[in-house]
């Protein structure tokens, strides 16, 4: 079990291809700075060639959404699968999986 | 769990550095091990002693400093990363007949094999990179 | 603390030679990870499969040669060279430098180096 940690954007497009080509579904993703700013697009998320097709938990660092203006109230009901989680909880998250690949 | 981190961004260029220190830190809080830090590519300006933010920002230099001095913590800057960057202690200024140093104290120079070693006694490494 | 173990790194180079210095700062620690004989696979995918194009003359822009100090990493026990398949397809590129062995790999292929590493890199 692996878990992405991915900092860009959707218009990076190599590098979400892929994390999109490596991620299994037996891994977690979790966006971290830049990378929140995906959550803003939910129709990327029902797309079977993008990385969240595969992921088995999409995690994003509240920090980075709440310094950019994402508001997690609105997201967790238009993406299924998605939790905010804290600095803390990321080392948790790092330690629960086999090991972890960054995406940048 | 027994983390080491490798660090590839300078402060302000990329919020990858600040990303590490606050997963670091985070680690530290959770009573997990950090066994090293390593600074490579640009994070090697992580280590810089004389680089200044503005004072109304956050110094992610003093930042790394306070927190190797409060937990002791293993900082490695990679040597050659760091001399081809501008970046020299005392001893490799002296080294290379330069006038000044400009590494903070609280990071060790040396080789890749510090990463290396990182990677064979930690449970994982974790990479922030910009 | 864990007992050291040989790791599995795998090394993924996705950068094109001489317009950053990912390339070259990515060899280096190939080399230190065979000097300090861990397990070392190598994979070229995207732009990195540039650097691996023959008749390489980087003395033009003041650079060394990164296909020929490729050619050094057997030396340093790392022999496990890959590139992926449609990265070679997508930049049309036909012919790559046949004195370094490199396998050509599938994308399942390559997932299964990223599954099976124990720690990856990513220059």
């Amino acid at each position: 079990m692996i878990l992405h940690t991915l900092n860009k954007a959707q218009s990076h497009t190599d590098l979400n291809q892929q994390l999109t080509n490596t991620c299994s579904n037996q891994d977690s993703v979790l966006l971290i700075e830049d990378g929140v700013y995906q959550l803003l697009d939910p129709t990327i998320f029902s797309r079977t060639d993008h990385w969240s097709f595969s992921a088995k938990n999409i995690f994003a660092l509240t920090n980075d959404a709440t310094a950019r203006g994402i508001n997690q109230a609105d997201l967790e009901h238009s993406i299924v699968n998605i939790s905010f989680i804290s600095y803390l909880e990321f080392v948790e998250l790092a330690a629960s999986h086999t090991k972890t690949i960054s995406w940048y | 769990m027994v983390f080491s981190i490798l660090v590839l961004g300078a402060p302000f260029n990329s919020q990858s550095a600040y990303s590490a220190f606050r997963f670091v830190k985070a680690a530290l809080e959770s009573e997990h091990t950090i066994y090293r830090v390593f600074f490579y590519q640009d994070g090697i300006h992580n280590s810089s002693a004389i680089a200044t933010p503005p004072q109304d920002e956050f110094d992610l230099y003093q930042g790394w400093q306070n927190l190797q001095t409060q937990h002791s913590l293993d900082f490695v800057t990679c040597i050659a990363a760091a001399a081809r960057r501008g970046l020299l202690n005392e001893s490799e200024a002296k080294r290379h007949n330069k006038d000044n140093s400009n590494m903070a104290k609280e990071f060790d120079l040396s080789g890749l094999g510090q990463l290396v070693e990182a990677t064979a006694l930690s449970d994982q490494v974790i990479t922030f990179g910009q | 603390m864990s007992q050291p173990k040989i790791q599995k790194i795998l090394i993924v180079n996705q950068s094109a030679p001489y317009s950053s210095g990912s390339a070259k700062e990515s060899l280096d620690l190939a080399l230190a990870a065979g000097t300090f004989e861990q397990d070392v696979s190598i994979l070229f995918t995207g732009d990195a499969c540039y650097q691996l194009l023959t008749a390489q003359d980087p003395k033009e822009v003041d650079s060394k040669n990164l296909n020929q100090m490729l050619k050094v990493l057997p030396i340093y026990g790392v022999e496990k060279l890959f590139i992926d398949e449609q990265s070679l397809l997508d930049r049309n590129i036909k012919h790559i430098d046949s004195d370094l062995r490199i396998t050509k790999i599938s994308a399942s292929e390559t997932r299964e180096l990223y599954q099976n590493a124990s720690t990856v890199f990513r220059f």
